[in-house]
């Protein structure tokens, strides 16, 4: 078995993942699926539905473990800390967003974001300055004081956005974050994304839309449990190239 | 903290395309990226990392020895960490994972009030249970409590030092044994009795009318008896208005009436009576008595220098003798009474004090005690089902929001505390209530009977935490469900 760590660029590797369902006949969602995502990219996860994108994510994210295989996360083997650490890593240094948002229906929208932190054990006073700038972020903080009920779909996954950002993560997790809403709304989701992509996190989405996923820089594809395609976006005037070459740290040959 | 790098590709249109990472054919591309990715940390790297894993062992090691030094010498322990060379940020980041952090207290009460919060009604139907369960727990240690206050306080006004007089009975043939005439006179004459007062009754058919045309089924449940001696000594009881009979109005035909005869009869000082076909004027009237002496309150005590004009001493045996003994002498009073009383027969006579009567009472109340609590255990025991059910249906509803907890950091024990906290928190209301109902329930009857309000304190706290303990036992399996939940299902539900 290879424990040797990921380059220190890597921000999430897997490493031959198989995952699978016990049950007559085993359901094998995850095959052999060996990928790293570096940290700041930008990456669309695109497939049929049923292929395993959700599995995938889940066990990027640490929420669910593989049947074998290797998961780095933040330089750290998922499998070599205990289920307390992985609560850690979850709540310090990842993030995530789901397709039904998930917002506490009695709390206003600052209050969601900062729920957000509660595990981090942030001040309460810090937790409400922080979920007020990543409000802002989204351009919601006009709506703070609104419950989920009273804000459209789209406010809606930008509270859930902001509260995922709100902890300062290092990576962030989004399984379909637009599949509630229309296109209109999704590609304002996808800009507000790609904007926390630019501050320097990591931002992993899952899309069912071929649409939304020209604006991202990685576009892997799943299919059956394997990744068929990954491919980066042309830099302009230049050919195809494999971008983490410039991650790599300097001096350091391979 | 977060050791960023900026993004690797930035973008200058919108309009680029993607381009496979070497080849076109979907097998090889995989092979493309692992070929120009590195997969693994490079030699250089894997040194560093080495390197830093000794480092920290070392500065560990370190600090480990200078603390020990410093807490040997005495030195603040704070200022020696100062001074040492720091760990690396891996290190300290790893270290900071491994720390079990909790949460804030504040949040700890926040997150387990959530689900009553957003539906309060749901929280307080289900806390009924257990509150009617408690009601009846503080009802049943309430009311006998406030019936001991009552005691107590009446022993105060009263005495604890009255003793009762009355016929007692053959063992064998159970004929009842009159108290003998001599009796009231044999019994002022033992030293530590400070007052005494006897008591005779009438023939049946001796009535109490306000006038003499008024027939006998008018008589409105109003006794009349002989009463001789010094009631205010003996029983307390305390005129209104007039006087007790003394030697000018016990040879004439004159009455002093108990305060509800003297309401029934809507008779005052001085007007008269008819009884057994004569007029008697009312020459005092009574405040109510004290309670174990209430049922004199309805009675007309006839002067008995005129009663024994009209009737023989067959006609009138002595109902009662109430004694007063000198404070502290009871007891002693009470050894001799029998004796005294029917000196050829003592066990013909039958001595009771206020202690009887509270023990009697007691057997009572130890009835009502058993049957009440019964009651509220099955409540609490509804109750707790109740709960159970609430908290089972909360598990259910709030899949979504266990799952986005776990997502957000939250260890399998804290989903388990919050719901367990939860059910405690139904429960801790349902306590809050019952005390308060019970409270009134208790209060209600005192205040019927003009009783002294009584509620032992331990049960104040006791009760909620009692509730809450069945809250907790009640929400244990629920909340168990709820830790053991994997966050990927609690979270593909919609
Ligand atoms: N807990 C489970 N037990 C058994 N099978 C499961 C479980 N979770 C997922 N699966 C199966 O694994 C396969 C992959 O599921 P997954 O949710 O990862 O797909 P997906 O690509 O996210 O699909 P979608 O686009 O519809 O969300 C599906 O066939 C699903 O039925
Ligand atoms: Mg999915």
């Amino acid at each position: 078995m290879n424990t040797t760590p990921p380059p220190s660029t890597a921000q999430i590797a897997l490493r031959h993942v198989n995952k699978i369902y016990p049950g007559s006949p085993p359901l094998h969602v995850l095959k052999d699926v060996s990928v790293t995502i570096h940290k700041g990219e930008f990456v669309a996860v695109v497939g049929p539905s049923g292929s395993g994108k959700t599995t995938m994510l889940s066990i990027m994210g640490t929420l669910d473990q593989p049947t074998s295989g290797e998961v780095w996360v933040d330089g750290v083997n998922a499998a070599e800390i205990s289920e307390v650490e992985r609560s850690s890593l979850r709540s310090d240094v990842i993030g995530f967003v789901f397709q039904q948002f998930f917002l506490l229906p009695s709390l206003t929208a600052v209050e969601n974001v900062a729920e957000g932190m509660i595990y981090q054990r942030i001040p309460r006073a810090e937790r409400r300055s922080r979920a007020f700038a990543a409000l802002e972020k989204v351009g919601l903080s006009h709506r703070a004081g609104h419950r989920p009920g009273e804000l459209s779909g789209g406010e809606q996954q930008r509270v859930a956005i902001a509260r995922a950002i709100a902890g300062d993560p290092h990576v962030l997790f989004a399984d379909e974050p637009t599949g509630a809403l229309d296109q209109t709304t999704g590609h304002m989701i996808v800009d507000y994304l790609r904007g926390i992509a630019d501050t320097g996190t990591t931002v992993i989405v899952i899309t069912h839309d071929a649409g939304l996923a020209a604006g991202f820089d990685r576009k892997i594809s799943v299919l059956d449990g394997e990744i068929v395609r990954d491919q980066r976006r042309r830099q302009p005037g230049s050919a195809p190239s494999p971008a983490p070459a410039r991650l790599q740290p300097l001096g350091v040959a391979r | 903290m977060s050791q960023r790098r900026g993004r690797a590709t930035s973008l200058a249109s919108p309009t680029d395309e993607y381009g496979p990472l070497g080849d076109t054919n979907p097998r090889s591309v995989i092979l493309a990226v692992s070929a120009a990715e590195p997969e693994e940390a490079s030699p250089a790297e894997r040194r560093a990392l080495q390197r830093r894993a000794k480092a920290d062992a070392q500065a560990a090691k370190k600090e480990a020895k200078a603390v020990a030094r410093a807490a040997k010498q005495g030195r603040p322990v704070q200022a020696t960490l100062k001074a040492l060379p720091k760990a690396s940020k891996a290190s300290t980041r790893s270290k900071a994972l491994k720390q079990r952090r909790h949460l804030y207290f504040s949040d700890v009460v926040a997150t387990a009030t959530l689900g009553p919060r957003s539906r309060p009604v749901r929280a307080l139907l289900s806390a009924i249970g257990i509150g009617i369960g408690i009601t009846a727990l503080v009802a049943v240690l309430g009311v006998p409590a406030s019936e001991q206050a009552t005691r107590r306080a009446e022993l105060d006004v009263w005495g604890a030092n009255v003793i009762e007089v009355l016929p007692g009975q053959d063992r064998q043939t159970y004929e009842a044994i009159p108290i003998p005439d001599t009796a009231p006179e044999m019994v002022a004459r033992i030293r530590p009795v400070r007052a005494a007062f006897t008591i005779r009754s009438l023939p049946d058919g001796t009535y109490a009318y306000r006038n003499d045309k008024m027939s006998a089924g008018e008589s409105g449940g109003i006794t009349v008896l002989v009463g001789e001696g010094d009631p205010e000594g003996a029983l307390n009881a305390v005129l209104a208005e007039g006087r007790w009979f003394d030697e000018a109005t016990n040879d004439f035909p004159t009455v002093v009436l108990g305060a509800t005869a003297a309401q029934r009869l809507r008779v005052g000082i001085g007007q008269q009576v008819w009884i057994a076909q004569s007029w008697w004027a009312v020459i005092g009237i009574f405040d109510p008595l004290p309670r174990y002496s209430r049922t004199y309150d309805s009675a007309v005590f006839l002067a008995p220098g005129w009663a024994k004009t009209l009737f023989s001493s067959e006609e009138m045996p002595i109902q009662s003798i109430e004694v007063n003994a000198v404070s502290g002498q009871a007891p002693a009073v009470r050894s001799v009474l029998a004796a005294t009383v029917n000196p050829a027969q003592p066990s013909g006579v039958k001595v009771s004090s206020l202690s009887d009567l509270a023990y009697s009472q007691e057997q009572e109340m130890a009835t009502f005690r058993r049957l009440a609590l019964g009651l509220g255990a099955v409540a609490l025991l509804v109750g707790g089902i109740g709960i159970a059910n609430t908290m089972v249906v909360a598990v259910m509803e709030r899949r979504g929001e266990i799952g986005l907890r776990r997502a957000l950091g939250a260890r399998t024990g804290q989903i388990g505390l919050q719901f367990v906290l939860e059910a405690a928190v139904i429960g801790l209301v349902g306590g809050l209530i019952g005390i308060a109902l019970g409270a009134y329930a208790v209060f209600c009857y005192t205040a019927y009977g003009s009783r002294v309000f009584a509620i032992p304190l331990w049960v104040l706290p006791a009760g909620p935490a009692m509730a809450a303990a069945v809250g907790i036992l009640a929400g244990l399996y629920p909340s168990l469900k709820a830790a053991r939940q994997p966050p990927t299902t609690a979270l593909r539900t919609v």
